[in-house]
């Protein structure tokens, strides 16, 4: 499913866009600075606030993501299910480094603490350029 | 309801727009233009329609949209609503789509992009116009206020 064609898109040079949706119907559609690349069939969000996003998919597994390959500008739009959190193991580990050195750099460090990573089957992806 | 400090960043930002399925799937749509009329609440989202297909099947005039708009000093807003039409986009529309298109043009220069790569995501037909009525803004810049309805 994911192929090596996708992984610039999931180095978090371009934003990410999100959206879930309550189990009452009502849609939200955010940015995200990165979706990281598990294995070929799954990805990962960090869960770092209880927001709407991580409140909808505990109420819906489903999300619609799109991401950018920085160097070309094709996206890829992917349906993703939420399957379970890490809250440690390399991945983890390779998240909280990764968010941990961005909040650093805003003066932030400390405040955006990872709480899990948050990991999505791909039901599919497709490319979304003309 | 649609203050001016919002209207701002309407006109000004990167917009995506979202809808769900009747079971409840959710999809969006990249906006290449947004007008937005503060005396009535509506929004018009300019899309192209052979890029956001997915978005297109599960829309129809009723249903409930979210839209994200941002810019980059990360002040971002949420707008949520439900549609009221859907036609084609005016020669006004279409003249906000290009002003805003040359805009992003410029801040992409700023970073060394060119405008060629820049325009596999902005130089697309604006064959869509969505219109929905807010009833809902969320604050969505990165902060204490984020999620705050406003």
């Amino acid at each position: 499913m994911i192929t090596d064609e996708h992984l610039p898109a999931l180095q978090g040079m371009f934003p990410s866009w999100i959206t879930t949706v309550s189990n009452d119907g009502e849609p939200n559609t955010t940015v995200i600075s990165q979706i990281w690349h598990v294995n070929e069939t799954e990805v990962a969000l960090s869960f770092q606030f209880f927001n709407k996003t991580k409140k909808n998919i505990s109420q819906n597994p489903f999300a619609f993501a799109t991401i950018t390959n920085p160097a070309t500008f094709d996206a890829y739009t992917l349906e993703l299910k939420y399957n379970r959190t890490e809250s440690e193991g390399d991945l983890f580990d390779e998240m909280d480094m990764k968010l941990e050195a961005i909040a650093s750099m805003s003066g932030m460090s400390g405040i955006f603490e990872l709480r899990g990573a948050d990991i999505y089957t791909v039901l599919s992806i497709s490319k979304n350029n003309l | 309801m649609i203050s001016d400090q919002v209207y701002d960043v309407l006109t000004n930002g990167v917009g995506h727009i979202g809808c769900t399925s009747s079971l409840l799937k959710p999809f969006h749509a990249d906006a290449l233009g947004i007008c937005c009329d503060q005396a009535t609440n509506t929004i018009v989202c300019c899309l192209n329609k052979e890029t956001n297909k997915l978005f297109l099947e599960n829309l129809e005039i009723g249903s409930r949209v979210s839209l994200f708009v941002g810019v980059i000093s990360h002040e971002a807003y949420n707008l949520k609503g439900a549609v009221i039409d859907l036609r084609d986009v005016n020669n006004a529309e279409s003249q906000v789509c290009d002003d805003l298109r040359k805009k992003m043009y410029g801040f992409y220069g700023e970073l060394g992009i060119p405008e060629n790569l820049a325009d596999r995501y902005w130089l697309k037909p604006t064959d869509l116009a969505v219109v929905f009525l807010v009833d809902k803004v969320f604050v969505q810049t990165p902060g204490p206020d984020a999620g705050k309805e406003i």
